[in-house]
């Protein structure tokens, strides 16, 4: 088979992206014409991704080819394996999301589809084209690309001003991002990023020391700035829940991890680890993203917003496999290396996974009841049987319940913290157990934050007035794609470890975890802390069904039904007798109130508490930033008088000034 | 053609003409009343024209002779008159007010032809050795004309200086490098005309919107009071 294949198959699809988005603009289309065909595009291109990805993992070509295009500026492109292994994320999510929103927008008129069909394949383009780049310009292309087309998509449903200011808020991060990694790309290409040098051509040339520590830092600031990383966070919970749902199972699952990509490329690759110092960065900073942003997501009360929360908590999760990573690699031990760098990568898989099922599952409900204000929502399960069913299989993955994919990866990051103190060095030794329980105490509480989402929402009686109806066929078949993935991924972890152990080996040059039962999760080896899903799986259903058996045999013959306890309390059982979000999270708000200063208002419109939450990096460090902002622009604002001979005295200094400098 | 004065004499009267031309820019940055700015600035028109017509005397280019006619009717004639005109029906009256003393701004005006010359000095070598002087006495005149608009403050004496910088660029055109195309010249003609004509609108809208012709109205328009 022709190697290049792959890769041409990829940049096929990349190109249908800007057709499909030139096709919306035809006039005299039915809106569901319009609907059907651009989105079928859409999901057509995601799976030439997913194909071409897998195709990719599979068919290791060492060195992948190369595919240039153009003369100045030089397009270049390649799919090797840690390009795949995004690749076949995007095409995950991509398809399950392009699938969703065939439901999701099906009232939209003509005007409202086209606000959400012309970017949305240049989104998916982008992203695809920033996983295929092999040198500065195309990367940074796509880069923009990707920021400027979500930015609109933040904007689809919604034009509030809360929308618009999360829209400018995300675009003015992702700029200055963008600006970091410009200022990177220059460093690494001498001031000369159009020279047309491929990456594998930059991992050869030598920087200085100091120059590179300086792209280090500056590429961390940039991709961090896309994942959400702690003190660059403030975008991401405001876009998510203002973006149309498949939109948000977009950014969440497929755009935060393309910057893990890139920070895998860059940092890693092209720049390979060398010294403790940055894996210790990247693992501090990635447990504080973590631990920021799940006890915000297990205090928030919508429930996109949880989840937005929840995703920052999953890229710090990575993060610090990663960086755990890089200690490794430093250290020496290639083999535990290889562990930590599969945890992560798996945990990115499983998070396209699990975190674009929930995003598409509360898109649905938003659609079905109008809200995702869990304050309002409950008793869903009634209404809305089989999204419940599916959005439960998301809930369990992302809570860490074996026998799905959510387990396995955590498994096993806790497994190569475990297996830390093998390391020679004192200073880790102590440092990485502290780390390895605050990643437990992330874990317990991004479940305690899932069971809330879940049981408010579709557990227990509606608390409010609302007509909901099941998620059409579309949306369904979308979340149900998913969820599939999360059992399959969970029931055979082996076959991921075994995909991802292809980027492996071209991150730890050849290094790699032994040979995988697909069956069986083996981090190390399987006398040492192995498991199978499958046996679990069944022996969970069988302690299920005997504790059904043995309880209808002793106490359900005949059926009686009878009513609820209701907790002593006389008279009727009312919805507002239920768990509120607050009131759900009331220990959390107590424990944690020196972080996050909430405190409880009560709304009397509607008679209830209100968690009032403040971001202590938004007070500590951007409003300090915002006051000088505007400070430097009050003194610059003194230059504009009104008065028309001052501003001529200006252009006169300024002419004079030029005539002295050119003589 | 055949050169009906010696080369001399009329490198003398061009001379002469752009002294002539430095002393009305002295002149309109001393003046004070409307009626006598819009004079002078005729007389720098006519100079100018008088000007390129010695020059196309001295290069025998005939497109010159259709410049000098374009700039003495233009400049000379036109752009006054409707000046004039513009002024008697905005009914403006009396004096200039300026922001600095005539003698301060006489005084700035003699550091900034030095300026000037200082700065030609040294372009002066790629010109014709008879049009040394030139460059410099444009250049002075047009940085005149831009003291003079940031030193007045109606609208009426700042489009004079707007005029008279056109003026000091045209002469620095024709005299200093002795021609430019006529193509380039027709249309520098129609934009000065084209300004004046946008500004003489903009005047009756000042005048309705604020009843006075004085620009320290607009500051109120700016962004925060």
């Amino acid at each position: 088979m022709n190697a290049l294949l792959p890769l041409q198959m990829a940049l096929g699809a990349v190109a249908l992206g800007p057709l499909a988005s030139l096709g919306s603009l035809l006039p005299r289309l039915q809106p569901s014409w319009l609907r059907y065909t651009s989105l079928m595009t859409s999901t057509l291109m995601s799976l030439l991704w997913l194909l071409s990805g897998a195709l990719g993992l599979i068919l290791v070509a060492a060195p992948a080819p190369n595919l240039a295009v153009g003369g100045i500026p030089l397009w270049q492109f390649r799919l090797d394996p840690l390009s795949a292994f995004f690749l076949v994320v995007l095409g995950l999510v991509g398809t399950a999301s392009s699938l969703h929103a065939v439901g999701y927008f099906r009232q939209l008129g003509r005007t409202g589809l086209r606000r959400v069909l012309i970017p949305l394949p240049l989104f998916l383009s982008a992203m695809a084209l920033l996983l295929l780049a092999d040198n500065a310009y195309t990367f940074l292309v796509a880069w923009e690309g990707m920021a400027l087309s979500s930015s609109y998509l933040i904007l689809a449903q919604t034009q509030t001003i809360q929308a618009r200011h999360a829209a400018y808020l995300y675009l003015l991060v992702a700029h200055l991002g963008a600006l970091c990694l410009l200022a990177a790309f220059a460093l690494l290409c001498h001031g000369n990023p159009l020279a047309g040098n491929d990456f594998s051509a930059l991992a050869h040339e030598v920087l200085a020391p100091g120059l590179a520590q300086a792209v280090l830092l500056l590429t961390l600031l940039g991709f961090g700035a896309k994942l959400g990383m702690a003190p660059l966070h403030v975008w991401l919970p405001e876009a998510h829940p203002a973006a149309p749902s498949p939109v948000s199972a977009l950014m969440s699952a497929a755009m935060l991890p393309i910057a893990l990509y890139g920070l895998l490329r860059i940092d890693w690759q092209i720049l390979p680890p060398e010294g403790v110092s940055w894996g210790l960065v990247w693992l501090a900073l990635g447990l504080l993203t973590a631990g920021f942003g799940v006890l915000f997501s297990t205090l928030q009360r919508d429930l996109k917003r949880l989840l937005a929360y929840s995703s920052m908590e999953n890229m710090g999760l990575i993060l610090v496999a990663l960086g755990l990573a890089r200690l490794f690699v430093a250290e020496g031990s290639p083999t535990l290396a290889a562990l930590a760098l599969s945890a992560g990568l798996f945990q990115t898989l499983n998070h396209a996974l699990f975190k674009g099922l929930l995003f598409l599952g509360s898109g649905s409900v938003f659609h079905s009841t109008g809200t995702v204000d869990m304050g309002r929502l409950g008793g869903l399960i009634r209404r809305m049987p089989q999204t419940t069913l599916l959005m439960l299989i998301g809930c369990l993955a992302i809570a860490g319940l074996p026998p799905l994919n959510g387990f396995a990866s955590e498994w096993m990051l806790l497994q190569a913290f475990l297996l830390a103190p093998q390391m020679a060095s004192g200073t880790l030794q102590a440092i990485l157990p502290l780390t390895a329980a605050g990643v437990v105490l992330v874990l317990a509480l991004a479940s305690f934050a899932i069971i809330k989402a879940f049981g408010l929402s579709f557990l227990g009686q509606p608390r409010s007035v609302y007509t909901a109806h099941e998620a059409s066929l579309w949306e369904r078949l979308a979340m149900a794609f998913l969820a599939l993935g999360c059992i399959f991924l969970g029931l055979v972890p082996g076959f991921a470890i075994h995909a991802i152990s292809a980027v492996n080996a071209l991150l730890l040059s050849g290094n790699s975890l032994g040979i995988q039962q697909p069956w069986r999760l083996t981090p190390i080896s399987p006398e040492r802390a192995s498991y199978v899903p499958g046996w679990f799986l069944i022996g969970i259903a069988m302690a299920i069904l005997l504790t059904f058996l043995l309880v209808w045999w002793r106490f359900g013959r005949p059926l009686r039904r009878v009513p609820v306890w209701s907790c002593g309390f006389r008279g009727a059982r009312t919805a507002r007798m239920q768990d509120s979000p607050a009131g759900f999270s009331q220990s959390l708000l107590r424990i944690f109130q020196p972080i996050h200063h909430g405190r409880l208002q009560p709304d009397t419109a509607s008679k209830e508490l209100r968690v009032e939450l403040t971001d202590p990096f938004w007070v500590g460090l951007y409003e300090p930033l915002q006051r000088l902002a505007l400070a430097l622009s009050r003194q610059a604002l003194r230059l504009q008088h009104g008065k028309i001979s001052s501003y001529l005295l200006y252009a006169f200094l300024t002419l004079v000034v030029l005539l002295v400098l050119v003589r | 053609m055949r050169p009906f004065l010696d080369l001399f004499s009329l490198l003398s009267i061009l001379k002469f003409l752009a002294a002539w031309m430095l002393l009305l820019s002295f002149a309109l940055l001393a003046q004070r009343r409307l009626l006598s700015l819009i004079h002078l600035l005729a007389w720098q028109g006519i100079t100018l024209a008088l000007s390129t017509a010695m020059v196309a005397v001295l290069t025998g280019d005939r497109l010159l002779w259709v410049s000098a006619t374009l700039t003495l009717s233009l400049k000379g004639l036109l752009i006054p008159f409707l000046l004039h005109r513009l002024l008697r029906r905005l009914q403006v009256r009396g004096d200039v007010e300026m922001s600095l003393n005539v003698a301060s701004v006489q005084l700035l005006g003699i550091v900034l032809v030095i300026f000037a010359f200082a700065l030609a000095a040294p372009l002066a070598g790629s010109l014709p050795a008879a049009t040394h002087g030139m460059l410099g006495i444009a250049l002075a005149a047009f940085l005149l004309a831009f003291l003079m608009m940031i030193t007045r403050r109606k609208a009426i004496s700042e489009v004079v200086g707007f005029l008279a910088m056109d003026n000091a660029l045209f002469f620095a055109a024709t005299s200093a490098t002795l021609g430019m195309p006529l193509i380039v010249e027709l249309g520098i003609a129609l934009d000065a005309l084209i300004a004046f004509l946008i500004l003489g609108v903009f005047f009756f809208h000042i005048r309705e919107s604020f009843e006075n012709l004085d620009l320290h109205w607009l500051e109120h328009l700016r962004e925060n009071q």
